[in-house]
């Protein structure tokens, strides 16, 4: 008897000394506070997602780009707006001076000679070559694609110039807009593995005002400032991103000041952020867009070179007028309006608002097609597509590809997007409405894939980033770029093929005079536009907020509402006009928690303690009174 | 006796040896190419590069090779490259994250099994008492609760801070990030960080071993050699901790081995709400960015984990059930 | 995710439990003995009724049970399935806390979530107890089998068990997923083959205790046939026991489709519970403190899931007389 009784009083002291070691650690916690030194200036950023890769060759994500913007240099970067940045300034790509030659096929770059590398030695020339050739060379995913019309490789003349001939003539490397994303690494440092792409990168030897020295692979990104940057000095000592598996938590952490800024992908969440005291939110666009995107054809066009028809595609999207008619019945507005809570901004064109200044083109006038149910259905009337046995779904017309078949479309959501099925939710009754019937289903992402590959729907739901310049995305929609074969991949996911279009967008990519190219390059939105292979539901908001009370001296990129910090191009402004607000600002780690006095919670626990206690005396004598 | 372990350990490789195949086949069957998925949307996204990326991450090959180099490499205990974190070893990127897990899985399990036991033990001994019914209802109630959905409940009560609760701890993570801290500051703070998703998966399960045990104790209050020891004159106590309770442990210890794997899936879903880095939101993490390489990895593990727990189920099973070792 | 109580039918253990039923009569003339039979099983059954009664904690399950299924049945007459869409006219402002005009208020499309929770209950009773039909299908067959026949069919079935149970489920689901797509019927599939181990485990175990009793024995001496040993003595020793160990995969059928939906693989397409904690957790209804977006889904899960469970304790008491308060 004595035993058990030893025994359970064992057990329960046991779990109350537990019970009060962990609420004495967790007053300890609270008052003591996190580490962090007093004398380093830290900014603490945060988002969900985790970097793909923080090398240039082999990252693709755009996370990975906050990155390389405070370490490395292009050779022609983007200006706040978007504009060139101006050569010689303060932000400036390496390039300070483009020669073309007369026949659009021999470029010849000089570059800064005050540039330094982290480790001391100067960036020179040999950078530059051994970069855009080690790009080319080993196929690096994302760098490589504004190298394809380089001849060749790239020629060092001499310390500080560069030279390379182009396989067509080209005005793409001709510095009118900054088109060669292509950050310029360190040769001596590439140079000495055999599989470049694999190299993690970390510590990295940086050009920029800062360079990554830590990296945790799900938990943060640690950069330093970078002692031989010749620039204007940050004050900012330590830039430190950290990574959340949800908005949430970030929330909770910029309330508690554990993070200083973060990025938002949610807009209810990001609402509740904005209610923060102390907080201030911006919610720019990122150059991204969501479409619905149509099967223009795959089983009725032309047998074009490598290009079989293949898929089952309804033919009625075949006919311009059926897709203007599905246009027409998207409420961008509307969508923009429930789903992304009025932050997105309703799409129209495929050039993006957040794009290269003056590539893009918008509809205005009659040319708008707006939300507009009526004129959807006359337009189907109008061309014979009627509702001639009355069960609300219209047929095709006579004479057309296949008379008398009902207008029911295969529309796909994606289910790793939530938006995409509601969005579904909301375009299904709409066209309902003007007589199409859609039968809707979600599926992954790979499965679609596969779908597009096949050719065997009608309507799907999807996005792109495209880049600031508008070649890449304009490219994406040439003949050649369809999936030739139901099995290979091609961008061109709407099948479009315009042989207008293909000759246009040669044509812009050798125009030298930069008025001349935007407006080859607005002809070709228009067309696509009018065209509607997509129906560009929005553009994708960037929510960002951060803590006014601490921070100051965001540069907000497009101006007025952008990406504060930034995200695009070379050696940001922001990473050296970023500052603390008032004296005491930076990130020490510790939590502001409101919240019950340590000493209460111990209190607390020694009662819990005796409470079990007495509650099990008292049931055992009771027992022991029973035998 | 030695031939029922040495059968079950053999069972145990057979097991291992089929997972590891199904690991491998199920994971190919999946619609949809990693590469074109990993570079949709962005400019890099073409045929070429595609290829490219294919061939970086081993997927030209033809299936049979795949294969082989498959169990190859699984035996060497080489698991691939994960598609993401800058191409790292899975396994550097499991162990980077399976030591929170432990931390999480390992002091809550045994929290809540000791816990849990004593609850159980009380209530089988006075069952239909005021303390049985209470329990038994209190732990039915944390039974039917999804686990996650008491997480959210205390994330918003106790790091959102609704109503009268208060806010007082971070809302996830292991550690307060980049800081450097270290020696108690740090123990402290990792402690500061755990005490909710142990709370909840503690409180989760627990209710689990006290039915196990009420019931086994039952079952045994009513066996033969309970009534003789209260013949021969041993008090009430003595007969609960002396001749009942052992009997009891042992069913209750080898179901709770074969209960880890439900506690995995249990951490995999708190951990996801706590925002908690351990192999649960590794996992998570796994499945949104197509990583089969850790997906095969984390999967292989957890089949391997819930292996060696049945298999020391078994042997202690054998051990200690005179019956089966006579068999 | 939540195993199966087992409540000392541990199966290693052996031990018989389950009731003794009277095994039927073997025939002595064939109308009579058919009524007898007949007879005897309403007898039976009307028995175990009036045990049931008498356990408290199996009515309160069952009161809550019925509850529910009214709820599910009557749903359209309580909210309109228009108010589903988020384009219906009758939402309300969004994120709005409980108000005279939406009891449990509205989610982040302004939709009530009191029509969200009550037609919610379809889809989550509907796959539960679908799936606990595969599971309880595929477990008793495979029990049967591997306890009747024994010898390589044993091994083999068991193997394969043994091999079911280690498979994370978790994983596994998610790429059955992504393979099958995500649909109700998919969903219900994943759930149903991954938890019939269990049951397989528990029926081989009782079929190799009835096996071994003496007027099985008997019978087989007497010559009597496969079909005619388990449908007259196995199955009707087996029953309670299947019966008892469906009632509580139920419940944990719909603690796994909860799970799966919240981590986002439920249909897309369907609104079930588990689905509801998903939009609310990922529109950070947490951090907002939106408490009446997550209480209601929370609760009905919670209390249908209990109800199961009572429902199953008390069946088992009944066929496990040792577990009856003394």
């Amino acid at each position: 008897m004595r035993h058990s009784k030893a025994k359970l009083a064992i057990a329960f002291a046991l779990v109350g000394a537990l019970a009060s070691g962990a609420f004495a650690t967790v007053a300890l916690a609270q008052e003591g506070g996190g580490g962090g030194g007093d004398e380093s200036v830290r900014f603490t950023w945060a988002s969900t997602g985790e970097p793909s890769s923080l090398n240039p060759m082999s990252g693709y994500l755009a996370l990975d780009f906050y990155f390389w913007t405070p370490s490395y240099h292009l050779l022609v970067d983007w200006g706040q707006d978007f504009g060139v940045e101006p050569f010689d300034s303060e932000g400036s790509g390496l390039a300070t001076d483009i020669q073309v030659s007369d026949d659009l096929m021999e470029y010849t770059y000089t570059i800064r000679d005050d540039v330094m590398w982290s480790d001391g030695t100067p960036l020179t020339a040999e950078d530059v070559a051994f970069t855009l050739n080690l790009y080319k060379g080993n196929h690096a995913y994302l760098p490589q694609n504004y190298l394809t019309l380089i001849d060749g490789q790239v020629e060092v003349v001499d310390d500080y110039t560069v030279r390379w001939r182009t396989k067509e003539p080209t005005s793409l490397y001709s510095g009118q807009a900054a088109y060669m994303y292509d950050y310029i690494l360190p040769k001596h440092i590439f140079e000495e593995f055999e599989k470049p792409k694999q190299f993690e990168n970390v510590p990295n030897v940086a050009s920029g005002p800062f360079m990554i020295t830590e990296y945790e692979v799900g938990q943060f990104v640690r950069m330093e400032q970078n002692p031989e940057w010749t620039g204007p000095e940050p004050y900012v000592d330590e830039i430190v991103w950290r990574a959340f598996k949800n908005d949430d938590a970030m929330v909770e952490a910029l309330r508690q000041g554990e993070i200083d800024f973060a990025y938002f992908t949610s807009p209810n969440i990001f609402n509740t952020a904005a209610e923060l005291e102390n907080v201030e939110t911006m919610v720019g666009s990122t150059p991204s867009f969501s479409e619905i995107g149509m099967n223009t054809g795959s089983a009725y066009q032309e047998p074009d070179g490598a290009f079989v028809p293949h898929g089952d595609g309804h033919p009625a999207l075949t006919d311009v007028n059926v897709r203007r008619a599905i246009r027409m019945a998207i409420d961008s507005e509307q969508l923009a309006e429930s789903i992304m809570l009025g932050y997105a901004e309703p799409g129209t064109t495929i050039i993006p608002p957040v794009s290269v200044e003056g590539a893009r083109w918008e509809p205005t006038g009659d040319e708008l097609m707006e939300f507009d149910l009526e004129a959807a259905k006359a337009l189907l009337e109008e061309n014979g597509y009627v509702d001639s046995d009355g069960d609300g779904v219209r047929e095709m017309p006579e004479g057309s590809l296949d008379p008398g078949r009902p207008l029911e479309f295969r529309y796909y959501a994606r289910t790793s997007e939530q938006v995409t099925v509601d969005a579904a939710e909301f375009i299904s009754e709409w066209l309902a409405e003007i007589g199409i019937a859609t039968n809707v289903e979600a599926i992954s992402s790979g499965r679609l894939g596969d779908i597009i590959n096949e050719g065997t729907y009608e309507l799907f739901s999807w996005g792109w980033i495209p880049d600031p310049d508008p070649d890449s995305a304009l490219d994406w929609f040439t003949c050649d770029q369809r999936p030739p074969d139901g099995k290979t991949y091609g961008n061109n996911d709407s099948y479009y093929c315009n042989p207008e279009y293909d000759r246009l967008f040669d044509e812009q990519r050798r125009a030298l005079d930069p008025e001349e190219r935007w407006d080859i390059v607005h002809e070709m939105q228009r067309i696509y536009y009018n065209d509607a292979a997509y129906a560009v539901m929005w553009y994708e908001p960037l929510f960002a907020a951060w803590r006014s009370d601490r921070w100051t001296g965001f540069v907000p990129q497009p101006t007025p509402e952008g990406d504060p910090l930034e995200g695009w191009g070379g050696p940001a402004e922001v990473w050296w006009k970023l500052r603390p607000v008032g004296a005491g600002g930076g990130t020490g780690g510790g939590s502001d928690t409101g919240g019950i006095p340590a000493v209460v919670w111990v209190i607390l626990a020694g009662v819990v303690v005796i409470v079990a206690g007495l509650l099990v005396f008292r049931s055992r004598r009771a027992t022991e009174d029973e035998v | 006796m030695r031939r029922y372990v040495l059968g079950k350990v053999l069972q145990a490789f057979l097991t291992l040896a089929f997972v590891i195949a199904f690991n491998f086949f199920l994971f190919r069957v999946v619609p949809g190419d990693p590469a074109a998925l990993l570079l949709r949307g962005t400019s890099a996204f073409n045929p070429d590069t595609v290829e490219q990326l294919q061939e970086d991450l081993g997927l030209n090959e033809s299936l049979p090779v795949q294969f082989l180099i498959y169990v190859q490499d699984t035996v060497t205990l080489n698991f691939g490259e994960s598609f993401f974190g800058r191409g790292a070893p899975v396994a550097e990127v499991i162990g980077h994250n399976i030591w929170p897990t432990l931390l999480l899985v390992g002091t809550s399990t045994i929290a809540s099994t000791i816990l849990g036991m004593i609850i159980g033990i009380y209530a089988g001994w006075k069952p239909g008492s005021r303390f049985d019914v209470g329990s038994l209802s209190a732990t039915l109630f944390l039974y039917a609760m999804p686990e996650f959905w008491f997480g959210i409940l205390v994330l918003m009560a106790f790091a959102g801070g609704v109503g009268p609760f208060p806010a007082i701890f971070p809302t996830g993570g292991y550690e307060t990030a980049a800081s450097d801290l270290t020696g108690i500051a740090h123990v402290v703070d990792v402690l500061n960080h755990l005490v909710l998703p142990w709370t909840v998966l503690t409180l989760a399960y627990l209710g689990e071993y006290a039915i196990i045990m009420r019931n086994s104790l039952i079952d045994i209050m009513g066996d033969d050699f309970i009534q003789t020891a209260r013949a021969k004159g041993l008090r009430e106590k003595q007969v609960l901790w002396r001749h009942a309770v052992p009997n009891a442990l042992l069913p209750t210890v080898t179901l709770t081995l074969l209960y880890l794997g439900f506690v995995f899936a249990g951490a995999i879903t708190v951990e996801y709400v706590f925002s908690y880095p351990g192999l649960g939101s590794l996992t998570v993490q796994a499945i949104d960015g197509n990583d089969y390489p850790l997906l095969q990895g984390l999967f292989l593990l957890f089949s391997a984990a819930v292996i060696v727990a049945n298999l020391l189920a078994d042997i202690l099973y054998s051990y200690l059930d005179p019956r089966v070792r006579a068999a | 995710m939540r195993p199966q109580e087992t409540f000392g039918h541990d199966v290693d253990l052996q031990s018989p439990a389950g009731v003794e039923l009277e095994p039927t009569p073997p025939e002595k003339t064939p109308k009579s003995a058919r009524q007898i039979v007949w007879t005897r099983r309403r007898r039976a059954l009307l028995g175990v009724w009036r045990t049931y009664k008498r356990n408290r904690k199996g009515m309160a399950g069952l009161l809550i049970l019925g509850f529910f299924l009214v709820v599910a049945l009557v749903a359209p007459l309580i909210a309109s399935s228009e108010a589903l869409e988020v384009t219906c006219e009758c939402n309300g402002p969004p994120f709005s806390p409980p108000s005279l005009d939406f009891l449990f208020g509205t989610d982040n499309f302004g939709r009530s979530i009191l029509a969200l929770t009550v037609w919610g209950a379809r889809v989550s009773l509907t796959i539960g107890l679908l799936a606990t039909l595969i599971a309880i299908g595929i477990g008793a067959l495979v029990g049967l089998t591997a306890g009747y026949w024994g010898r390589w069919p044993e091994t083999l079935l068991m193997r394969l068990t043994d091999w079911f149970l280690v498979i994370p489920f978790l994983p596994l689901a998610i790429v059955l997923a992504s393979i099958l797509g995500q649909s109700m019927g998919v969903i219900t599939l994943v759930i149903g083959v991954t938890s019939w181990p269990q049951t397989a485990r528990i029926v081989r175990a009782q079929v190799l205790s009835v096996k071994t009793r003496p007027y099985v024995e008997r019978a087989q001496a007497l010559g009597a046939s496969t079909w005619h040993l388990v449908t007259r003595h196995i199955l009707p020793n087996v029953g309670p026991l299947i019966l008892a160990n469906t009632v509580l995969t139920v419940a944990v059928a719909i603690l796994s489709e909860t799970t799966l939906a919240f981590l986002g693989l439920g249909d897309p397409l369907t609104i079930s519970w588990g689905r509801i904690l998903e939009f609310a957790f990922n529109a950070g209804a947490a951090g907002s403190g939106h408490w009446w977006w997550l209480l209601p889904p929370g609760f009905a899960i919670v209390l249908v899931v209990l109800a199961f469970t009572l429902c199953g304790f008390a069946l088992d008491e009944i066929v496990n007389p040792k577990l009856r308060k003394r």
